[in-house]
């Protein structure tokens, strides 16, 4: 069925549209959920959370997007779990090496304390990302959006693991820097 | 901040990204796949088949080594005499003998051939191990050339290392290991005196170039311009290499290390 038409039976307030979304949908929201959280309990608990969720901001939205915006709702519940289950000890997937990864960015140089808004943060990612050329962003947005492995990565654009994680540590490093001229980093 | 906001500041970006990053990706999930083939799938093919050419060449190499190995403890342990032993246990076909040695070396060709990579990992690690007692480490260039090591001026930090271990292999090889914070390797720089052509030194890679910069006669090889995992020249007398294994160079890198090294 047509994304529009998924949307659609959404508005329509059809209970079709939550069969229709896990039937095109499950598999996708489940692996970014898996990626996180590396445990099919919570994983499968995550995804049914997706279309109450789904169900409950369509509408008033209209995604654009639709397979993103599932992805998107899946994924910030999938964080919410994998925090949870960190603060307890408990929890696998690459959640904490993407984790350690992207601390890079942020680690603290011993110039002070500093805090971003979410959404000042959320726009100088966004613009960061605009200026990478289409790989270096897809293979950006693989690992710490998707929080894909890097083999799997490497394996499903067609190059070297090496490759990718020169590719990631540049743009990690780029982003440290985009962070610090915008004055969120000291 | 913490990294975990990054990870929450990345679910507001664009969708139409999200869903183009998407394109290539293997599902991990137990339903269907819910997209057509993969952009990648051909290239991912290819290099699959390099991969599997490469370690087959590798395990060759290895085995013609073992083979060669065996054949030389065999006949040491044959030695002189031996055919009076082979005698002694009632052994008289030499040819038969000779084809049970041949078997054997086949059969430890064959057996190299099918051993796990995690078998030459561990040869490797060893044979870095074993490496280990042949150069001395220093903490500053100084000190290692006041104990008459070849001396190799470079940059303290690059491409974002933090630290640097200085390895002599006597006076004639010395070797800095660029490393990151956390202790992972990024590059080494090595001279070797007495310069030879480095350059031609062969290799099988995707990606070979030669460039002149800073008067130098530079050769790289590696995936492509910007993974670039060696690059050789060879100036006043003595031969540099730039090897990389994880992390790769861009040729500006090598271009700013060419420069720079002396």
């Amino acid at each position: 069925m047509e994304d529009s038409r998924i949307i659609e039976l959404y508005w329509e307030r059809s209970e079709e549209a939550l069969t229709e979304s896990e039937r095109k949908y499950g598999r996708y929201c489940g692996s970014i959920a898996m990626n996180i959280l590396g445990n099919r309990e919570d994983t499968e608990e995550c995804v049914s959370d997706t279309w109450l969720r789904a169900w409950n901001a369509i509408p008033p939205a209209k995604p654009v997007f639709l397979k993103a915006f599932l992805g998107k709702i899946t994924r910030n519940l999938a964080l919410n779990l994998w925090e949870k289950n960190r603060a307890g000890k408990r929890g696998g997937g690459e959640g904490t090496a993407v984790l350690d990864e992207l601390e890079e960015c942020v680690a603290d140089s011993g110039a002070g304390t500093w805090s971003a808004d979410h959404y000042v943060l959320a726009e100088v990612l966004k613009t960061f990302l605009g200026t990478l050329a289409e790989e270096k962003r897809t293979i950006f947005i693989r690992r710490y959006w998707y929080m894909d492995p890097v083999k799997t990565i490497a394996d499903d654009l067609g190059i070297g693991e090496s490759k990718v994680k020169m590719t990631l540590m540049r743009t990690r490093k780029e982003l440290a820097e985009v962070l610090r001229k915008e004055g969120i980093r000291p | 901040m913490k990294g975990t906001d990054l990870l929450r500041a990345m679910n507001d970006i664009d969708e139409e990204w999200i869903a183009a990053a998407d394109g290539g990706r293997r599902l991990s999930g137990a339903e269907g796949r819910d997209s057509g083939s993969r952009p990648g799938d051909a290239a991912a093919a290819g290099r699959s088949a390099d991969i599997v050419r490469l370690r087959f060449r590798r395990r060759l190499s290895a085995g013609i080594i073992a083979a060669a190995a065996a054949c030389a403890v065999i006949a040491f342990s044959m030695g002189p005499g031996a055919g009076d032993r082979a005698v002694e246990k009632g052994v008289t076909d030499t040819a038969g003998r000779e084809n049970g040695i041949a078997e054997s070396a086949d059969a430890k060709v064959m057996l190299a051939m099918e051993a796990p990579e995690a078998d030459y990992e561990a040869d490797e690690a060893a044979e870095e191990a074993d490496a280990g007692a042949m150069y001395a480490e220093y903490e500053t260039m100084e000190d290692a050339a006041s104990a008459g090591s070849l001396v190799i001026e470079a940059p303290e930090e690059f491409a974002g290392s933090d630290g640097r271990v200085i390895r002599c292999y006597g006076g004639t090889v010395t070797e800095l290991v660029y490393r990151t914070d956390s202790g992972e390797e990024l590059f080494r720089i090595s001279k070797r005196s007495g310069a030879s052509d480095a350059a031609a030194e062969g290799g099988d890679y995707a990606y070979t170039e030669d460039f002149t910069e800073d008067g130098c006669e530079v050769h790289v090889c590696g995936d492509e311009e910007d993974c670039i995992s060696r690059a050789v020249w060879s100036r006043g007398g003595a031969d540099y290499e730039v090897s990389s294994g994880v992390y790769l160079l861009s040729r500006q890198d090598v271009g700013e290390l060419v420069a720079a090294v002396e």
